[in-house]
């Protein structure tokens, strides 16, 4: 149980940066998730790509190589209609985890 | 296992990529090359692990494209060529059969005449011909009809189909079959000459110097060569002078399925008495004169008459038609003695039935052998797909771990589903190539088999739309059945456990499952002992009919076919009796000929309908006078060795000079004159005084002189040289072997007369076979279906029992730990294996009789039901089953029980 919701987190904030930012590549991925959660997390490089791959199997993300601002080519991942429905999911389930884990933790 | 070399790459610039970014933001903050360089490796960690997390994510939920999964089905199969194998053969083989017999059925019965608006095309049928029952026309009938409705509803005629001799300029001869047929023939079909052109109007009547001929596309085709200049060429045929003048279109053939004349002449050229083709008449005493023109008679009926008759006039032609044809309707009925009769002929009226299929009688003769035909490939087909379904369930199970893997990882089952319809596809696609080669084949394989001697069918089994639709739908079936279905059974079922059981042990198959595969290894049982059943009933069939006693010694005849009549040879003889004594004579003085005679026809079907009215009985009711007629030469009955029953044979004194005589086969005297002797009585061929004309001397023994499958008819025979007439046959009868006869035979007849025309020369007992040959291809064909549908349910029986036995190793070894004996192990599936093969078999009996009971009209002596046949099914399928289970039941029971329960 644990596993999947540490794994839901992590796709949860990847889900939520595809769509604050629109189209993005993995390195991208990382630094935005440490830019908007003032430096409080930061993702494990080596869990991201699985965790794109998986989601791109699932249908929720589709990819396409580009080239970035520095003449680089990477690969950019962006959100499907089936993803932003997965994403509105993982928010409701993730409040609700929170909601959970806060109300346990006012319990006297 | 995966191809990853483009996978690996794409992951690799991609982490790749990642990395180079990292370093380069490093550099803009202003760290070393080296160290910015390995802070972004530590930050990302191990990259080769990485990669592999990467690339097994991929793997495990199938890779992204069609292309791949492709790539990985070939990969798969080749794992297992045992199943690819059979499946490709088992598909080719299955769609192949249906596709060949479907090719057939279709071009008999659906495939429309290549004329313009086939749709308007009807045969008119007003009154059965009064002996051989056909919907024929006299020649001025017919012009009667034409003259009805000449512009709303154009009508035109044919005639029968006939064989004749072209002699062309350089002399060569050939047989070819000819069509008379009216001038208006070709431009009411609509169709346009490919050279040259049809009749001219009037062609129909005129009498002409040359007749002008036009050709058939393929014939001349095949004889003259596309690129010859063929109009205006001479020839003579039947020992006229012709004119070739066009080539019909190519594609056309006739409007009569089956028949494909090779030249047609105009209806006119029959007045030169040269081209004889099937007719019926009113009978001797009502004015025929089969050697004059018919043109002018009303009483000889040899025309079929079509009409092109558009929507709009086809209500109110018939009436008109009827109209006209009043007098050869009462001249038809005043020829029937029967009061009912002749109220029926003359209340008859013109009906309209459709000939845009063609006409003929080929689609009744054939389409019942192949319908069934098309239900028994219909079912090889269901039983190979049962089996690949089992095959395809059993590998699966195999898979089930890999797929229980893939599953945990996040693999929908879609993609499962993609993957194994995938492999399915690839499959069908090599299968279904090989399925049209073979349907092609095959199908003219079977053409050639329901082929009389001689004579092909002339079906064209091309592979059209309909064929290679019904080929793609029966292959989207077999996916469906074999790919699809069992795929998603299965997975259904791993996606309920994948989540909560170990992975070991989804292996144990669950009772549905099992249930599944038992009832389609059951209806495998059904399906296989109802072909088996059938084949062995058509077998029998055939079997009976050619042991069938024909009264007649058909094992020691020769029979040698004459054409005296189409190349005018009877013509320059002046006197045929004496003519046919010397042939006899002279053949009976060759060596191995015991016997020899003259005979009018060829056996089977050589009598003509006829009716006999009996002195001193003129109240006998029609029905009862009518039998088949024959004549015949001195010495036939010792000839063919048809045993005289009383009285005596025709000899050499029964001439034009002395008293008529006849002989009558013993149903025709029951029929005459019951129990009473019939030698004394005098017959004729019409009511009194016509009934006085033939004295009968004698009678002989029934013989099936119709072929095999129809009963001995009732024949009058008459002795030949009391009216002598062109004979088409000589019977011999030979002693010992006669492999080099014929050629004797043709030396000795070619001394004594050259120009004297032998065609061919049969043994009788080919001709009789000759008229078995549906029955023939029909016993081959399902002998070869039902071994290959048992050979499916073998395979099927000990592919799938021995798996699952495999599979229960550990259950086996808990049930011997538990102290189960070895021969209870066996017990336990020796048990299960007769439990499917009994619900197979009471199904299959049940549908083999339903069968049988459906095709009766093609069986013969077996009755409905065959035990002899169901007997052998039954025992062939359970001893494939038993010894199918057998061999892995003994295997599972030798195993050591610690080390099947030490295998979990």
């Amino acid at each position: 149980m644990a596993k999947n919701d540490l794994q839901g987190a992590l796709d949860l904030l990847v889900l939520k940066t595809l769509a604050q930012t629109g189209e993005m590549h993995g390195y991208g991925i990382v630094l935005h998730i440490q830019r908007a959660s003032d430096e409080l997390l930061s993702v494990e490089e080596g869990s991201l790509y699985p965790a794109l791959h998986r989601m791109e199997q699932s249908g929720w993300i589709a990819s396409e190589w580009a080239v970035t601002e520095t003449k680089r080519n990477a690969k950019y991942y962006k959100l499907t209609a089936a993803g932003k429905r997965q994403l509105q999911e993982a928010e409701k389930n993730f409040e609700h985890l929170v909601k959970g884990v806060r109300a346990m933790l006012r319990y006297a | 296992m995966f191809s990853r070399s483009s996978v690996d790459r794409e992951i690799e610039a991609e982490l790749q990529s990642h990395i180079e970014m990292r370093t380069e933001e490093n550099l803009a903050l202003g760290m070393s090359p080296e160290g910015a360089r390995h802070d972004a490796l530590t930050r990302f960690g191990n990259p080769t692990l990485t990669k592999e997390r990467v690339a097994s994510a991929d793997v495990a939920l199938v890779l992204g494209s069609v292309w791949d999964d492709t790539r990985y089905a070939f990969r798969q199969l080749r794992k297992s060529p045992g199943f690819a194998a059979t499946t490709v053969l088992t598909l080719a083989i299955g769609i192949g059969a249906n596709l060949a017999v479907f090719q057939l059925l279709y071009g008999l019965l659906f495939a429309h005449l290549p004329v313009k608006q086939p749709a308007e095309l009807y045969s008119l049928h007003a009154v059965q011909s009064p002996f051989d029952g056909e919907w024929f026309f006299s020649f001025p009938a017919y012009r009667r009809l034409r003259q009805a409705t000449q512009k709303d509803a154009p009508v035109f005629a044919r005639s029968g189909f006939g064989v004749g001799v072209l002699q062309e300029t350089d002399g060569a001869t050939s047989r070819i079959g000819f069509q008379l047929v009216s001038d208006n023939f070709f431009s009411v079909l609509g169709l346009a000459p490919s050279t040259g052109r049809f009749f001219l109007q009037g062609d129909d009547q005129r009498q002409q110097a040359e007749w002008p001929v036009i050709l058939r596309y393929g014939y001349f085709k095949e004889h003259f060569g596309v690129n010859q200049q063929v109009l205006g060429r001479r020839a003579t045929f039947n020992g006229v002078p012709i004119v070739i003048v066009g080539v019909a279109p190519e594609g056309f053939s006739g409007v009569v399925r089956g028949q494909a004349p090779d030249l047609w002449l105009p209806l006119a050229a029959q007045a030169t008495n040269r081209f004889g083709t099937w007719f019926d008449s009113l009978g001797p005493g009502h004015d025929v004169g089969l050697d004059r023109s018919y043109l002018n008679q009303a009483s000889i009926f040899w025309l079929w008459v079509l009409s092109r008759a558009p929507h709009g006039v086809k209500a109110a032609a018939p009436a008109h038609w009827t109209q006209v044809l009043a007098p050869d309707l009462s001249l038809i009925a005043s020829a029937s003695r029967d009061e009912r009769d002749r109220a029926r002929i003359l209340a008859s009226q013109v009906k309209l039935v459709s000939a845009q299929n063609g006409e003929g009688s080929l689609a009744r003769t054939y389409s019942l052998p192949l319908f069934i035909l098309m239900a028994m490939a219909a079912v090889i087909l269901l039983v190979g797909c049962l089996n690949l379904a089992n095959l395809q369930m059993a590998r699966l199970l195999e898979r089930e771990i890999e797929i229980a893997t893939r599953i945990a990882l996040g693999a929908s089952r879609a993609r499962i589903l993609r993957q194994v319809v995938i492999e399915a596809v690839v499959l069908a696609a090599i299968g279904s190539v090989l399925a049209f080669a073979t349907g092609r084949g095959a199908s003219s394989l079977l053409l050639h088999w329901a082929s009389r001697r001689g004579q092909t069918i002339p079906i064209d089994p091309q592979i059209g739309t309909a064929a290679t639709l019904l080929g793609a739908a029966l292959l989207l079936c077999a996916l469906v059945g074999f790919g699809l279905l069992p795929a998603w059974l299965m997975t259904r079922k791993s996606f309920s456990m994948a989540s909560k059981t170990r992975v070991g042990q989804v292996s144990s198959q669950s009772k549905a499952g099992r249930r599944w595969s038992d009832l389609l290894l059951a209806s495998q049982v059904s399906f296989s002992l109802l072909l088996l059943c059938a084949a062995g009933l058509f077998a029998q069939t055939l079997r009976n009919l050619s042991r069938v006693d024909a009264g007649l010694d058909r094992d020691h005849v020769l029979s040698i076919h004459l054409d005296m009549r189409s190349t005018g040879f009877v013509k320059q003889q002046s006197n045929l009796s004496s003519f046919y004594d010397t042939v006899i004579q002279q053949l009976k003085a060759l060596p191995m000929v015991r016997d020899a005679a003259v005979h009018m026809c060829t056996i089977p079907n050589c009598g003509w309908n006829t009716a006999l009215h009996v002195f001193g009985s003129p109240e006998m009711a029609e029905a009862q006078l009518h039998g088949e007629e024959d004549h015949v030469g001195v010495s036939y009955f010792r000839t063919l060795g048809i045993p005289l029953l009383q009285g005596r044979d025709f000899a050499k004194e029964d001439n034009q000079g002395s008293q008529q005589v006849a002989i009558l086969s013993r149903s025709y005297a029951r029929k005459l004159f019951g129990d009473e002797r019939s030698i004394g009585h005098w017959i004729g061929y019409s009511a009194p005084p016509g009934d006085r004309q033939f004295l009968i001397v004698g009678e002989v023994a029934d013989a099936r002189v119709d072929g095999l499958r129809s009963n001995a008819p009732p024949v009058v025979y008459f002795p030949i040289d009391q009216r002598p007439a062109p004979v088409q046959s000589i019977q011999v009868r030979v002693r010992g072997p006669w492999t080099t006869l014929p050629a004797e035979i043709r030396d000795s007849l070619h001394k004594l007369a050259p120009a004297l025309p032998v065609t061919e020369i049969v043994p009788l007992d080919l001709e009789f076979d000759d008229g078995l040959s549906t029955e023939a291809m029909l016993a081959r064909l399902t002998s070869i279906f039902g071994a290959l549908t048992l050979a499916l349910a073998a395979l099927g029986f000990y592919g799938l029992l021995s798996f699952r036995v495999a599979r229960r190793t550990s259950e086996i070894g808990i049930r011997m730990a538990l102290g189960a004996t070895r021969s209870q192990v066996r017990a336990l599936f020796l048990g299960q294996t007769l439990q499917i093969l009994v619900a197979g078999l009471i199904p299959g009996a049940a549908l083999a009789v339903g069968t049988s009971y459906f095709a009766r009209k093609l069986l013969y002596g077996t009755g409905t039901m065959d035990i002899l046949a169901l007997g052998f099914a039954v025992f062939v399928l359970a001893a494939v089953g038993l010894l199918a289970t057998l061999v892995p039941a003994h295997q599972a029971a030798s195993i050591d029980p610690m080390r099947a329960l030490r295998s979990e």
